[in-house]
């Protein structure tokens, strides 16, 4: 039998009010073709010698991540699981925009090195000095339920108490082009991060939610029949968050933490967050603890 | 000299991304590396990147910048010697 | 784990060699692929190997990713995908097309390129070609992406959540990667040298590696013959540094320890160490660091193959792995080409292969930037209790 999954804190950096669930009452309307996060001063929290490597992007997920070790009062987790969709695309342009033009000669190791995808996860660790177990999942809009998934995968029988895991987007006025010419708008392009401190036992107390399920399903004729078997209370869907967070990468890990919360503040008993995304399809299931 | 020591500090910074850092929170003669500001071997490559495109001084491995990067003050002898641009 | 996890099937190509027994064949007469690094098929030839059509823009992981799947499902004698997961590890994913219609796309011509850019899309495209899985995903963490896809893969199966699970990398060469390891003054020109005095840094090279892994239960049900048993494996952090290994090889160690606790092994069962090797400075002289914290004044013989295949980053791990099952199968153990003059500080590699040994536990390094260390222990499918 399985040992019980918990989410005990979650933290978001995203397009509504920042590391706080005050913009839950009243979610700012999203317009325009895309958006960046609404960011803390970052001053606050870093000093310019730590800052200088931290392009935004690093800087949320730091600070999100800092936040549920703090609200959980855990100072290095068990393992640092990470999900990002695009990756640092702001540093990848800064590579890659120079090689274009001609200039291999000139190009910056500080961008190359900030630009793969897993410089995200590692450089929480370092900061944590953290030996843990630690992976980072980049599956387009899925990239956050690969993470969860593996998060419960430690939690069960991997040997963690407890685990940060994390999901990170950001948005370039390039790449927003980009993925503009290829989908129908709807809903605005955005970016945003959440981190969440996951742990496993009989019982966590101060939990907002049980993570029940988390799956990948790879089959889109298989979707609905899934979202069946679920018999969630309340069914969380694209359109729903899209219209809370924009269109990002990080949207499903955006919209688990919307869902813990609303279970944590006794909204829903069941929550099924759904997520189509292309050929996949992520579902991650929450219960009232 | 000096002059040439306050555009090596705003160069340094621009390179290393230091924002919100000025001119006068580097000390000229204090460690860069280990002590002082504390740079790694990334900010080495930066440095030696920062030679190259401003004053097309070439430089073949860290192992080399290593004497010349002790602080901005040793930066801006070696530049003022041994500039090409 | 009762029962355990089986490799059923393995699926590989670099630039020595298409395919398991070309590899061999490599390996065996120390034929390396070095310089260059470079798969010998174009994306052409692959497309017309696959039956893709050549209109089709594909990216090069995908391709390569897709021909070692293919292998694998073949020996693994499985047809339909259906209900097994794919887990690829990969860090370019389709950066070959993007660099190179970059500045085009920013011109709005071609926009839908971009669509490949992605990780996620390059597992995607290999999935398709099998007619889908049943779910999938994309690990990310450099050079260390194929084996994290096959600690993850192993987990899942000892979840109980998928029975045959297909895992591993692939990766392209790419003007980006290249141009980057070069900023970071890591390449050497030369044939890279692992663990030799004279090293000057890594050779990148390309490919795929991917295995089928299962439940022994589920194998056994399907009548299949296992390559080899997935014993055990350690993912720890380095958390040194974002590109340099730390002098104690503490997340090496740690992931090797890790690996030999889990199999329930010692340090002296092990037969073998597929070293990750790279033949930089730094990752040879931490890695050997690691290895004598380990074993102590008893280090089990160790070899790089990256000096046969370049270091192939994301698809090392899966490179590497199968390589130890073609040395676990055959009775081998690969040089560690290029070695010459031992270096302070470093272990002493085998710089000739060494034929007829038997090789019962062997263990497959594979370390990345940001400290993301991981190792494998595979055991051979004979006499193994």
């Amino acid at each position: 039998m399985n040992r019980k999954v918990y989410i005990r804190a979650a933290a978001q950096i995203s397009v509504q009010e920042p590391l706080c669930e005050d913009w839950m009452l009243h979610p700012r309307q999203l317009s325009g073709s895309f958006l960046h996060c609404i960011d803390p001063d970052y001053k606050q929290f870093f000093s310019p010698m730590q800052a200088r490597r931290m392009g935004l992007m690093f800087k949320r997920a730091m600070v999100t991540s800092r936040k549920v070790l703090e609200a959980s009062g855990v100072e290095c987790p068990d393992a640092i699981i990470t999900g990002t969709a695009f990756g640092c695309i702001e540093n990848t342009e800064r590579f890659l925009d120079p090689l274009c033009r001609g200039g291999e000669e000139t190009l910056s190791p500080t961008a190359f090195m900030q630009s793969t995808h897993n410089t995200i996860g590692s450089m929480v660790a370092i900061t944590l000095g953290c030996h843990g177990y630690n992976c980072t999942y980049s599956q387009d809009g899925v990239s956050f339920e690969s993470t969860l998934l593996d998060a419960v995968l430690q939690l069960e029988c991997g040997g963690a108490e407890n685990v940060l895991a994390g999901v990170h987007d950001e948005i370039t006025d390039n790449v927003a082009r980009l993925m503009e010419a290829n989908e129908s708008a709807g809903y605005p392009l955005s970016e945003g991060s959440v981190a969440m401190l996951l742990a496993a036992g009989d019982g966590v107390p101060d939990a907002l939610c049980e993570v029940s399920d988390v799956r990948i399903l790879s089959r889109p004729e298989a979707v609905e029949e899934a979202v069946a078997g679920y018999r969630a209370e309340y069914v969380m869907r694209n359109d729903v968050t899209f219209s809370l967070f924009g269109r990002c990468g990080s949207a499903s890990g955006l919209a688990v933490y919307a869902a813990a919360e609303m279970i944590a503040a006794g909204r829903y008993s069941s929550v099924l967050v759904v997520n189509e995304s292309g050929s996949n399809a992520g579902f991650v299931f929450l219960k009232i603890v | 000299m000096e002059e040439l020591i306050l555009e090596l500090k705003n160069k340094i910074l621009e390179a290393l991304k230091l924002e919100d850092m000025t001119p006068e929170d580097i000390d000229e003669d204090a460690p860069l590396f280990k002590d002082g500001l504390g740079l790694d071997s990334i900010d080495a490559l930066e440095l030696m990147l920062l030679l190259e495109k401003n004053y097309g001084i070439k430089l073949k491995s860290p192992a080399e910048g290593k004497e010349i990067f002790q602080s901005v003050r040793t930066m801006a002898g070696y530049v003022a010697a041994n500039r090409v641009k | 784990m009762a029962g355990g996890i089986v490799i059923t099937g393995a699926g590989i190509v670099s630039a020595i060699g298409v395919g398991k027994d070309e590899t061999l064949r490599s390996l065996l007469a120390r034929r390396s692929g070095l310089p260059g690094g470079k798969v010998g098929l174009s994306d052409l030839q692959m497309k017309t190997i696959l039956g893709i059509p050549v209109e089709e823009t594909v990216a090069r992981s995908s391709l390569l990713g897709i021909l070692a799947v293919k292998e694998a499902l073949q020996e693994a004698g499985i047809a339909d995908t259906g209900a097994a997961a794919l887990v690829s590890g990969t860090t370019v994913g389709g950066m070959d097309i993007t660099e190179e219609h970059y500045l085009e796309m920013l011109e709005g011509s071609h926009p839908e390129l971009f669509r490949l850019h992605s990780c996620g899309s390059s597992t995607d495209r290999i999935a398709a070609y099998f007619g889908g899985f049943g779910s999938l995903t994309t690990t990310s963490t450099a050079c260390s992406s194929a084996a994290n896809s096959i600690i993850f893969g192993a987990n899942l199966i000892r979840s109980g959540r998928f029975a045959v699970v297909v895992a591993g990398g692939s990766e392209c060469l790419t003007r980006y990667h290249t141009a980057g390891f070069d900023s970071l003054m890591i390449l050497d020109k030369e044939p890279c040298r692992p663990f030799d005095a004279s090293r000057a840094g890594l050779n990148l090279g390309e490919g795929a590696g991917f295995i089928v892994l299962e439940s022994a239960a589920h194998a056994s049900s399907r009548g299949v013959k296992a390559l080899g048993w997935l014993n055990g494996w350690g993912n720890a952090c380095d958390a040194f540094h974002q590109t340099a290994s730390s002098p104690d090889g503490e997340g090496a160690f740690l992931a090797m320890t890790k690996a030999l606790g889990m199999a329930g092994l010692r340090p002296e069962d092990i037969d073998y160490i597929n070293a990750h090797g790279t033949g930089t400075v730094n990752n040879d002289e931490s890695e050997s660091k690691a290895m004598t914290r380990l074993f102590g004044g008893c280090v089990p013989p160790v070899s790089s193959t990256k000096s046969f295949t370049g270091h192939t980053t994301s698809a090392s791990g899966g490179i590497e792995t199968v390589i130890c099952l073609l040395a676990m199968e055959y009775g081998f153990i690969p040089a560690n080409l290029g070695w010459k003059e031992p270096s302070e500080g470093c272990i002493k590699p085998e710089a000739e292969s060494r034929s007829k040994v038997f090789l019962q536990h062997v263990l497959c390094n594979s370390f990345a930037f940001g400290g993301n260390d991981s190792s494998l222990l595979i055991s051979n499918a004979r006499d193994y209790e």
